[in-house]
This record gives structure tokens, C-alpha cells and sequence, in this order.
């Protein structure tokens, strides 16, 4: 896979644990492995993509315990379960609190790599998305309160002239605001700014 | 003047004597006035409607017999009470009003006559006065003006007498009462206060006598009948009413609370005003309770939800409360008491019911047991658990009526059916779910080991295919396979170690006992299908060294098995046979025949093998523990089936002095 990225594997058995861990090595992903959820909890996780192989029935804490624990802990990480047994109602569970795969052990291994990447595909995207996010926001905090004011209006579709009644002000004063606020954004064009407001969740953006 | 001392008189109580003296005196004092000759004062008596002489001047006797006899409105003295008008006839020879009393006057000897009315204030007739004269004569109006005053006089008198003589006899009779002391007596003040008390009185209040008499009514009066009681009593004073009756409540000096009638007259003073009332007081206590308590039982036997019904001696029924009517479908309590008592049970119970139970109530007073009821519209019975008793008469013991309480135990015989059901289902769960469980466990043991497996060969497979192969890693990964694929093995192991570690506890156990208990033990899954289970049992079968309960478990497992298999058949016999006999020179051999559909050929070889199962909610391991028990115990078990017929499963056992191997 094309970008670096990490596979989590919280499983109890290590005989089961080691062959995962190599399945996934042999296709040229980086594994680590843990024995049980709370060493998994404690380990700090590189901000890259990544997903969590989980094994639903372990002793201590259960594979559906740590998912709920990742919940409040706000780790967005997409989880893959592997179970023994697989009753419909755990699976459901399980599915409902966001987990992006449920496998009967013993699995074949294309369709676990195949949930692997999906995982990882959907955890890389809203990380990309996250961090475009955080950007908008670093080049929306650099405009002035003036500039803010003549974004929002020509997002809204108004022409500098209408602008500058607006505002109380000349049209070239408009002008030079809307020139500093494409350049501080960013934003190639008007509807580019409007996509970026829209992301930052502005009012008249929609 | 004899008026103004009769006047003084009048206002004081009287002797009979002195009011005789007074009444003639009356009488001459008028006969002097008018210069009778003859003279007589009568008083009506309104029971025998007649005019009784109570003083008379110059008659001889025959003629006042004559006059006494006399009946009120046919004499002339009648007629003026009856118009309240005095008459005056000057000669009776010529007055057409003394026509027909001439004989009289000639044997009497008057000529002429006077007679005035006398009234009480009220009106009523209090009698007559009347002069006679020897010649005809006619008084002056002067003359009649001052008899007049004489009868007014004389009216007094004769009231004031009456009323003397009612008070003297409601006092004798108030005091003959009062010493009886059959009821409570008292007169009271028109202030509510005790005058008199008798002991009854005293007794029902629960005060000395002294303590009442410094009381008044109003006190002792239950706080919640005292408005009653004064507003009557209230009528009286205003002259309204001059007495009442009514239920009140007293409160006792002990604080309890007596139910009473109360009956009150009140004695009057001339000017109308209440001198004294007169109460009774009768204590109805006990009768109100008596009544309560009857209506409390009464509420007992009607909300009873049992069967209560009491019958003359002879079975004719008298009452049965409502559920017992419900229970046995009569319709109402005219109904029930056109019944006899045989009429309630199956005609074919009432002979053994008429010996063996109504005998025994007449020998002992009493019977208890169950029986069956006969539902009158729709014949069916009913089981009950009844109680019979004979009824007494309190003082001679003697038997007047039989009394019956029955409790319908259909519903208890249903649940207790239940609850055996429900006990059997829940063995038979347990052991499934014991079962399911360990099921559950050994497939999560060897499911993890063989997950590793199939991941690391399919990981190998990657490895191999990768330029060059990674040799090194696939090395590992095959390494691990093999450790795993020992893993699995080594659950398989311990399993069956685990089966084999429970050697059965060896005791000598006598096959048929256990036998002879199945039918109890599966009678609900018998019942349920209709099926039969019967035993054939070779009386001098040796016993077996074994786990009883292990053998049991066998036996029911291949009896169950076997109603479940002839519950399938839609015909032929609906029977399962268990049989036991000897085997060989040292064995015993049980066989459990059902007559389901037989085993199918395919089936055959699989049967013991575990997880194998024709049913639908079947597991498939019945037959594979018990031919591990069986195994166990040193025996064999096997099946046999012929097409159509049923099948045969039968087992060997070793009898006692065979060692048990394993």
C-alpha cells in the first residue's frame, strides 16, 4: 500500500495472534501486536492511518469492551472484529458502535486483508479530511475582522459594488479585502471559497 | 261556701274518701240549689260506652241498677253528653224525649228532670248530673246559671280524679315493671336529668344508681343519636307529641357503646307544661351482635370460594352458597334445595358414597376425603377434598341437619401435573444446556488452534509466492502450523481423558428397581402422546456393579428416544416395552422396544456417533454418552431395527462379580 499506515492486532491467543501478525506482514503492512486490551490502551498509537483487528472473546476486557472504550476515549480508529463464534447479536452490536467488519474464525485470509484495507482506506480519509479541516481553520484565523465580513457576503453571491453599499465602503476597498482573503484562503476561485466556508461550518455558506 | 272549699280541694291530691265526700256534696249543694227531690252524678265510662253512678240522693236500688244498665246515647243523660247540651224536661208525661222511659219515672216516682253534661277541658265526656222532681217543674234560669257552676265544679273534680287515678296506675305499672327488671326504667326531668332509675337501668349503663342520678341523659348518650333524641324530645315540651320510641346508643362508664329502643311518655301538669317524662329502655346489645354476627357468617358461607352446603339428615339439600352452585352448575337457591345429596356425585360413586361415607358422618359426626362432584349440566366430575359434619341441636347434642365444605382440587391435581412436567422439561434442559455448553467450549478450543493453522498456511502460501519465496518465514509459519495442528489434537486428548477420568461410582445396582421407576419418570411424555410404557422383568435378574445414576440416565435416555419415536407413528400400537434378562452365563441384558418407524438403513452405522441426530431440536449426543456410560461400565449397547415395526435398543452389562473395566 502506497502510504505508510499501521495494523493493530489485540488478540489473547498468540498462536492466533502470530499467524495474523504474519499474514499481514506478507502483505507488506506494519503490525503490532498486543495480548490484551489494556496493553493495547496503553501504548501510544503514530498518527498514522491505521485499523484494530479485535478478538471479541478474550479474558479481562472483551474486544467489545475496548470498543466502547476507544468510543469515550475519542480514538476514532476503525475496528475489525475476529470471533470464535459469531452470534448475530453481538455482530450487531458491534456493527451499530462502528465497527467496519465482524470474522468468523477461522477466516479466509483474503477477506480479512480485504477488510483491512477498507479500514485503513476510510481511516486515512477522514484523517485527510481532519487535517483539511485544522488547515482551513489556520488560514481562516489569519484574515481580519473586516475581510471575514466581505468573505461571508461574497460567498453569499453579492458583487463588490453591493459589497461596498454594504459595508459603507468604496468598491476598490473592496476590492483589496477580497484580493487579501482569495490569497490568505487559499481559494483558486468563488466557489472554492464557498466549499471551504461550507467545511468550516460558516453561516450564508449555504 | 262549699264551692270555694271543693275549689281549694281540687288543687291538692284527694283520698277516695274525701273525694267522695266532696262529689255528694257537689250534689246536694245543686239538689238544695234547684229543690230536687232525687238527684244522681254519673261518670262515662268510655270502654263499656255507660253511665256508672258515683253518688245519688232518694233512688231506690232497683232503679239505679236499672239506670247503671243503661246504655249511654239511648237515655236521656246520654243524649245531652252526646249533643253536650243540657236538657230539661218539665213532665215526663207530656216531653215526647221521655216516651220511652216512662216506666222508669213511674217506678222511680219523678215527674220532672234536669241533667247537665259534664266535659273535660279537652271536650271529652267525663259523665252527667241530674235533678228530679216529684212534680212537674221547670228550674229558673237563674236557677241553672248556679248548676252551672256546681257541674263546673264537679267537672274539675271528676278530671283531677282521672287524672289521679291514670298516674296511680301507670305508677303501679311502672313499678311492677321496674321490679322485674326486664327493662330499663327511668322518669326524667324536662331539664334531661335522672328523677328515678331502676336497677335494669343502672345494670345496662354500668353506674351505681347514685352516679345516674346526678347525671342527665343527654351525657350518657352516644354523642351521634343525641340530635334525634332532642329533637323528639324537644316535640313533647312544645306539647307537639306527648311521647316517642327510638334507637339510640348510650355510653357505658366503662366507655362502651350500648344499642337501646328507648321508648319516653311524658306526664303533663293541668296547664299542659311536661311534668316528668317516663323512658324505657330496652338493651338490644346482644341482638345487634347476635344479628351482626349472623351476617358476618352468612357473608362467610355467600364469599366463600368453597362449596358449603348443609342438607336435612335425610339428603334433602337446604342451602349451597353461590360457588358451590357455580362448581356444580345450579342456578339458583330455590334449585339447590330441590336436590338431595346424591344428586351431586356420579351416579356410579353413589352406592360406595351412601356406604362409606354418609354412614361413617352418621357413626362419627364427621368424614373427610376426597370425592368427585357431578357437574349438573354437563355430567362432569369433580375432584374435591370435602369435609362432612353433622349439625347439632346446642343442648341435646342431638344430630338436626349434615353440613358439607368441599374444595374443588382439579386445579391443584392440574398444577401439581404441571409442576411434575415442568420438573421433567427442566432435567431434561439442563442436560442439554450442560451439553450445549461443553459443545460450545470445545469448539472454541479447537477453533482457535486451527484458525492459526489456516492463517499460516494461507500466510505460507503469500511467502512462497513472493520473488524470491521467503523460505525463512514460510519455515516459521509451518513450524507453527505443526504446533498448532498438535494443539487441536491435544483438546481432543484431554476431552477424552476427561470422559475417561470419571470412573462411575460401583455399586451393586438392581437393573429393574431402576426400571420400575421409569414409567414415573417419563409419565408426562408418555401421557402427552398417548403411548404405554410397559416393563417385562425377569424377576431373578443379578445385580450390576455401577453409578446408578449414570444407568439411569441411559435407561431414560433410550426410553425417551423411544416415545419420541413411537409418538411419530400415525397408527399401529402406541406402546414401548422395556424388558430385562439374563445374558450368557454372566450378564444381564436390557431392551428398550419402541414402535416407531424403525431406523433407516443409512442411518444405522451412524447412530452412536456423536452429533448425529434425526430429530429437529436434537443435539446428537444421547446415544454417544450413553454408549460411553455403557462402555464404561464394561457392557455394549446396540441397536436393532426391523422396517415398519419398531426398533430395539439394548444393552450388556456384566452382572455383579464381573470386574468392571475400563
Amino acid at each position: 500500500m502506497e502510504q505508510e499506515s499501521a495494523v493493530y492486532i489485540v488478540d489473547d491467543d498468540s498462536a492466533v495472534r502470530i499467524a495474523v501478525d504474519r499474514l499481514i506482514r506478507s502483505v507488506g503492512l506494519k503490525v503490532r501486536s498486543f495480548v490484551s486490551a489494556d496493553e493495547f490502551l496503553r501504548a501510544t498509537l503514530p498518527p498514522i492511518p491505521g485499523c484494530l483487528i479485535l478478538d471479541v472473546r478474550m479474558p479481562g476486557t472483551s474486544g467489545i469492551d475496548l470498543q466502547n472504550e476507544l468510543a469515550k476515549r475519542d480514538i476514532q480508529l476503525p475496528v475489525i472484529f475476529i470471533t470464535g463464534h459469531g452470534d448475530i447479536p453481538m455482530a450487531v452490536q458491534a456493527m451499530k458502535a462502528g465497527a467496519v467488519d465482524f470474522l468468523t474464525k477461522p477466516f479466509r485470509d483474503q477477506n480479512l486483508l480485504d477488510a483491512i484495507q477498507r479500514a485503513i482506506i476510510r481511516d486515512r480519509n477522514r484523517r485527510k479530511e481532519l487535517e483539511d479541516l485544522l488547515e482551513l481553520r489556520q488560514r481562516f484565523r489569519l484574515l481580519t475582522r473586516r475581510e471575514r465580513e466581505v468573505m461571508q457576503l461574497v460567498v453569499a453571491g453579492m458583487l463588490n459594488k453591493q459589497i461596498g453599499a454594504e459595508l459603507g465602503t468604496s468598491e476598490t476597498t473592496v476590492k483589496i479585502h477580497r484580493g487579501q482573503v482569495m490569497h490568505k484562503m487559499q481559494a483558486e476561485s468563488v466557489p472554492d471559497l464557498v466549499r471551504m466556508t461550507a467545511k468550516l461550518g460558516l453561516p450564508g455558506s449555504g | 261556701m262549699p264551692i270555694s272549699r271543693l275549689h281549694q280541694q281540687s288543687t291538692r291530691l284527694l283520698t277516695t274518701t274525701e273525694w267522695q265526700a266532696s262529689i255528694e256534696e257537689i250534689l246536694d249543694s245543686t239538689m238544695k240549689l234547684l229543690k230536687a227531690d232525687f238527684g244522681t252524678i254519673r261518670f262515662y265510662d268510655a270502654v263499656t260506652d255507660t253511665l256508672k253512678i258515683v253518688a245519688q240522693r232518694g233512688f231506690q236500688q232497683e232503679v239505679l241498677d236499672y239506670l247503671d244498665s243503661l246504655h249511654e246515647y239511648t237515655s236521656v243523660c246520654g243524649a245531652t253528653l252526646q249533643k253536650r247540651q243540657g236538657v230539661i224536661i218539665e213532665d215526663v208525661l207530656i216531653d215526647p224525649l221521655f216516651a220511652a222511659h216512662l216506666k222508669i219515672a213511674a217506678s222511680a216516682g219523678f215527674r220532672a228532670m234536669q241533667c247537665t253534661p259534664l266535659f273535660s277541658r279537652k271536650g271529652e265526656p267525663l259523665g252527667v248530673m241530674s235533678a228530679y222532681f216529684l212534680r212537674p217543674h221547670r228550674p229558673s234560669a237563674s236557677e241553672m246559671e248556679s248548676v252551672e257552676l256546681h257541674a263546673r265544679q264537679a267537672m274539675e273534680l271528676i278530671e283531677h280524679k282521672r287524672a289521679e287515678d291514670a298516674l296511680r296506675t301507670s305508677e303501679e305499672r311502672f313499678q311492677r315493671y321496674s321490679e322485674l327488671g326486664l327493662i330499663g326504667m327511668t322518669t326524667t326531668s324536662p331539664a334531661k336529668g335522672f328523677l328515678e332509675v331502676n336497677d335494669e337501668l343502672c345494670r345496662i349503663l354500668g353506674y351505681e344508681r347514685s352516679e345516674l342520678l346526678r347525671k342527665t341523659w343527654a351525657e350518657v348518650t352516644h354523642p351521634g343519636d343525641l340530635a334525634a333524641d332532642v329533637a323528639q324530645f324537644t316535640r313533647v315540651l312544645n306539647g307537639e307529641i306527648d311521647g316517642y320510641t327510638l334507637d339510640k346508643r348510650w355510653i357505658c362508664k366503662d366507655g362502651r357503646v350500648i344499642d337501646s329502643i328507648v321508648s319516653v311518655k311524658c306526664q303533663r301538669r293541668v296547664d299542659g307544661s311536661v311534668e316528668y317524662f317516663v323512658g324505657l329502655v330496652q338493651d338490644v346489645t346482644e341482638r345487634k351482635r347476635a344479628e351482626s354476627e349472623q351476617r358476618e357468617l352468612a357473608a362467610l358461607v355467600e364469599n366463600s370460594p368453597d362449596f358449603i352446603g348443609t342438607a336435612s339428615l335425610e339428603g334433602q339439600v337446604h342451602i349451597v352458597n353461590p360457588a358451590g352452585r357455580m362448581m356444580v352448575g345450579l342456578d339458583s337457591p330455590v334449585q339447590a334445595t330441590q336436590t338431595r345429596i346424591l344428586d351431586y356425585l356420579p351416579v356410579e360413586d353413589r352406592d360406595t358414597f351412601q356406604r362409606e361415607v354418609l354412614s361413617l358422618v352418621m357413626r362419627d359426626g364427621r368424614w373427610e376425603g376426597e370425592v368427585r362432584f357431578r357437574h349438573f349440566k354437563t355430567g362432569g366430575a369433580i375432584a374435591v377434598r370435602q369435609h362432612i359434619f353433622l349439625i347439632r341441636e346446642p343442648d341435646t347434642g342431638r344430630p338436626v341437619a349434615m353440613a358439607t365444605i368441599a374444595h374443588d382440587i382439579t386445579e391443584r391435581d392440574r398444577s401439581e401435573e404441571a409442576l411434575r412436567a415442568a420438573q421433567t422439561q427442566l432435567a431434561h434442559m439442563e442436560r442439554v444446556n450442560t451439553i450445549a455448553e461443553l459443545a460450545a467450549s470445545i469448539a472454541h478450543e479447537i477453533n482457535q488452534p486451527l484458525t492459526a493453522v489456516v492463517t499460516n498456511s494461507e500466510a505460507s502460501l503469500r511467502l512462497l509466492n513472493e520473488t524470491p519465496p521467503n523460505v525463512d518465514e514460510t519455515r516459521t509459519a509451518m513450524r507453527e502450523v505443526v504446533r498448532q495442528g498438535y494443539r487441536a489434537s491435544d483438546v481432543i486428548v484431554r476431552i477424552r481423558d476427561l470422559v475417561r477420568k470419571r470412573p462411575p461410582t460401583l455399586v451393586p445396582v438392581n437393573l429393574n428397581g431402576l426400571i420400575e421407576e421409569l414409567p414415573v419418570l417419563t409419565r408426562h411424555q408418555a401421557l402427552e402422546h398417548g403411548i404405554t410404557v410397559r416393563t417385562e422383568l425377569d424377576a431373578d435378574l443379578p445385580l450390576v456393579s455401577g453409578d446408578s445414576v449414570q444407568l439411569q440416565q441411559v435407561l431414560m435416555n433410550l426410553l425417551l428416544n423411544a416415545i419420541e419415536a413411537t409418538s411419530l407413528r400415525q397408527d399401529g400400537p402406541r406402546e414401548v416395552l422395556v424388558t430385562s434378562r439374563r445374558h450368557g452365563t454372566n450378564g444381564v441384558l436390557i431392551a428398550v422396544h419402541d414402535s416407531g418407524t424403525g431406523i433407516a438403513p443409512e442411518h444405522a452405522d451412524q447412530l452412536f456417533h456423536p452429533f448425529f441426530t434425526t430429530k429437529a431440536t436434537g443435539i446428537g449426543m444421547g446415544l454417544t454418552i450413553s454408549r460411553s456410560i455403557v462402555e464404561a461400565h464394561g457392557g455394549r449397547v446396540w441397536a436393532t431395527s426391523k422396517e415398519t415395526l419398531g426398533s430395539t435398543f439394548q444393552f450388556t452389562l456384566p452382572a455383579q462379580v464381573a470386574t468392571v473395566g475400563h
